[in-house]
């Protein structure tokens, strides 16, 4: 039975302890797609490793089965990915916005779009289809929402604005079954840069308050005060309406 | 378009002003450039009736050229190649992150006699409020569309790679900024090939340093075709040099997108996720009041959170809790009432612009963390600011 729209799933890392775990985004995909579709019109692909620790996080989404494209250690995923998709034609691919590990770039979504000739659409955080394609709402700045449509086929990226997908149920992530699509090899190509450690790197600070009234913790004041000096922080930052 | 065809005009931006008066100067293209002192004075309105009158004289044809001393203007005659800047624009302004990616396109453009390209997309009605020459820019491209007024990422892709084509850019940089240069970045890399580098904290020599693997490692290589700048933590350039900004005729484009804008949704704010929220009201272990924190968020009003002690107590729901193993914040300002401010709690805030510690131990990281911290117990400053925020709603 053709699956008409394709999940693209990662492992993902809890950003300070380092455990492996799927990757929040990926799997805020995946609950959306479960909601437009249903779980039987739903295809999920990993291309990596069918053993990695946290594709069976997936599973315990309510999903029967997963399909993993094997593509070793550092090899980029995305070649593997492109001609099994080709192959496929779904209507609709979502995907998280970006990995939590690995390059991390961001750019596959793109790349795949491009090469299928599909529109890409970010920050999506809810999706509907429609008599003439797709009718989404997408994250906007400053906390909104902006609905657009879509013609042809979509790739779609959820982000942050994306609804906080439910666990992973233990009993169904065993049951689940990951099966193994062979595709063509693709060899992992030659790394040209220098990889190292990440330096710690200081964000730049927006003339922050302190600084600008060069003054420490504010010690033994009425809560009054305290009260006014809140207030003042905000509205001087025009978030007091 | 070739840089000698536009090779023999000479542009000085101040005699240029004075020719504009007397409509005697020849423009290739409509002039993007606004008076210094509406620049410095800082409060150009979007759209400038003298700014639209001066582009009208501009355009006039006439039958001279000019050619004039650079004066204290940088001036590339013959470049070498070409650095392609596509800005973000703020209500018609460079933001501060393009000038710090201005500054990188300047990089990689000096790196070999190189001249920086600007390219503008604007709708009908829209303009550059800013001088782009004292930005540092060598050339403009300005490329008018209808579809540029609306949510439009996919136009807006095509016409900067129409323009990278037109002059041969070796390299375009853009701010890696969400909704905008992030994405118009990859879609540009997408349709160009030739590489991408995104995170970029680094450069020299036309060798980039970007972070990957989420922050863990980075990456020191050739500079790609397409360069995103992380600009929170790019080193902004110490002196800028001005510019001629000589305006270089838009390529032809005819712009299609499968995309159409249907506009801006209305949105309850109490229902948007946590991470988009601009304000955060966030409980730690120190709050006790819970009556007093609900009434404060509602009256300012502000997105409620909490950290994993507070949620693991079941006091606010799981999608509530901010870090590590909950949801990543980029609020304007945050909040802290008694949180203590652990390395998975932090991790949580570190997209936030501002913090704002309420906490009654002076040594908690929080309060080191917070542009604002007030040594105090939570449970008396929480009602006495839902008081204050209430009394000043209603004093208006
Ligand atoms: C793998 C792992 C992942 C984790 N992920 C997260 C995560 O995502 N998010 C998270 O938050 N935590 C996370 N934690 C837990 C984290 O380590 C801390 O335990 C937790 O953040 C502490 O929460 P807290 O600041 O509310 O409580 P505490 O550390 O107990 O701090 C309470 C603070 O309140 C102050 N206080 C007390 N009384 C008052 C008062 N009356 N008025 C004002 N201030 C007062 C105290 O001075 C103290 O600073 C994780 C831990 C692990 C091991």
């Amino acid at each position: 039975m053709p699956a008409n729209v394709t999940v693209l799933v990662s492992i993902g890392r809890n950003p300070v302890s380092g455990r492996v775990r799927r990757a929040a985004a990926d799997a805020s995909a995946l609950a959306l797609a479960l909601r437009i579709a249903g779980k039987e019109a739903v295809e999920v692909v990993h291309a990596g490793d069918a053993a990695a620790p946290g594709l069976r996080d997936y599973l315990g989404m309510g999903l029967p089965r997963l399909t993993v494209l094997p593509v070793s250690g550092n090899a980029n995923p995305a070649p593997a990915l492109l001609g099994y998709l080709r192959h496929r034609r779904p209507a609709l691919i979502l995907t998280g916005e970006r990995a939590e590990a690995g390059e991390a770039s961001g750019f596959l979504p793109y790349w795949l779009a491009g090469e299928l000739a599909a529109t890409l659409l970010p920050e999506v955080v809810d999706l509907r289809m429609e008599a003439e394609g797709w009718g989404a709402i997408l994250a906007a700045p400053g906390g909104r929402r902006r609905r657009v449509c879509v013609a042809g086929s979509l790739v779609a990226t959820m982000g942050r604005g994306a609804t906080v997908a439910p666990l992973a149920a233990y009993g169904q992530a065993r049951r689940g079954e990951i099966i193994c699509e062979q595709t063509d090899t693709f060899a992992a190509a030659a790394e040209s840069r220098v990889i190292k450690p990440a330096r710690p790197r200081p964000k730049r600070l927006v003339a922050t308050v302190a600084a600008q009234a060069g003054r420490g913790p504010q010690v033994g004041v009425a809560p009054e005060e305290a009260a006014r000096m809140i207030a003042d922080f905000l509205a001087g930052r025009g978030l007091l309406v | 378009m070739s840089e000698h065809q536009d090779g023999i005009r000479r542009r000085n931006p101040r005699r240029e002003r004075d020719g504009r008066r007397t409509s005697s100067v020849v423009e290739p293209a409509p002039s993007v450039q606004a008076a210094q002192s509406e620049a410095a004075a800082g409060a150009a309105p979007r759209i400038d009736p003298r700014l639209r009158r001066r582009e009208r004289q501009a355009a006039e044809p006439a039958s001279t050229g000019v050619s004039v001393r650079a004066g204290d203007v940088t001036r590339i005659d013959q470049s070498s190649h070409y650095v392609l800047m596509v800005p973000d624009l703020e209500r018609g302004r460079l933001s501060p992150a393009d000038r710090i990616t201005l500054g990188a396109a300047r990089m990689l453009a000096d790196a070999d006699g190189g001249a920086v390209v600007l390219a503008l997309m604007l709708a009908s009605d829209e303009m550059l409020a800013d001088d782009a020459g004292r930005a540092g820019v060598d050339r403009v491209v300005e490329l008018r569309d209808a579809a540029f007024a609306a949510y439009d990422p996919q136009a807006r892709a095509a016409a900067a790679v129409a323009i990278a084509e037109m002059i041969s850019a070796r390299h375009i940089v853009l701010s890696e900024t969400r909704s905008q240069g992030g994405d118009l970045a990859r879609r540009i890399a997408a349709a160009l090939g030739g590489g991408l580098a995104v995170g970029v904290v680094r450069m020299t020599n036309a060798s980039v340093t970007s972070v990957i693997d989420a922050g863990r490692r980075e990456a020191i290589g050739p500079a790609p075709r397409v360069v995103a700048i992380d600009t929170a933590i790019f080193p902004a350039a110490s002196a800028i040099q001005a510019r001629e900004a000589r305006p270089l005729a838009p390529p032809p484009v005819t712009l299609r997108s499968a995309i159409r804008d249907e506009g801006l949704v209305p949105m309850d704010p109490r229902t948007l996720p946590l991470a988009e929220a601009e304000l955060v009201l966030s409980a730690g272990d120190g709050v006790t009041d819970w009556d007093a924190f609900h009434a404060l968020a509602a009256a300012l009003p502000a997105a409620e959170a909490g950290s994993r002690v507070v949620c693991d107590a079941g006091h606010l729901p799981r999608s509530r809790q901010v870090g590590a193993s909950g949801t990543i914040v980029s609020a304007q300002c945050y909040i802290a009432a008694g949180i203590s401010g652990s390395p998975q709690h932090l991790h949580g805030i570190a997209d936030c612009r501002t913090v704002i510690a309420v906490n009654t131990d002076l040594h908690a990281a929080m309060v080191a963390r917070a542009e604002l911290a007030i040594i105090a117990d939570a449970q008396a400053v929480m009602p006495a600011l839902t008081k204050l925020v209430e009394e000043r709603r209603h004093a208006r």
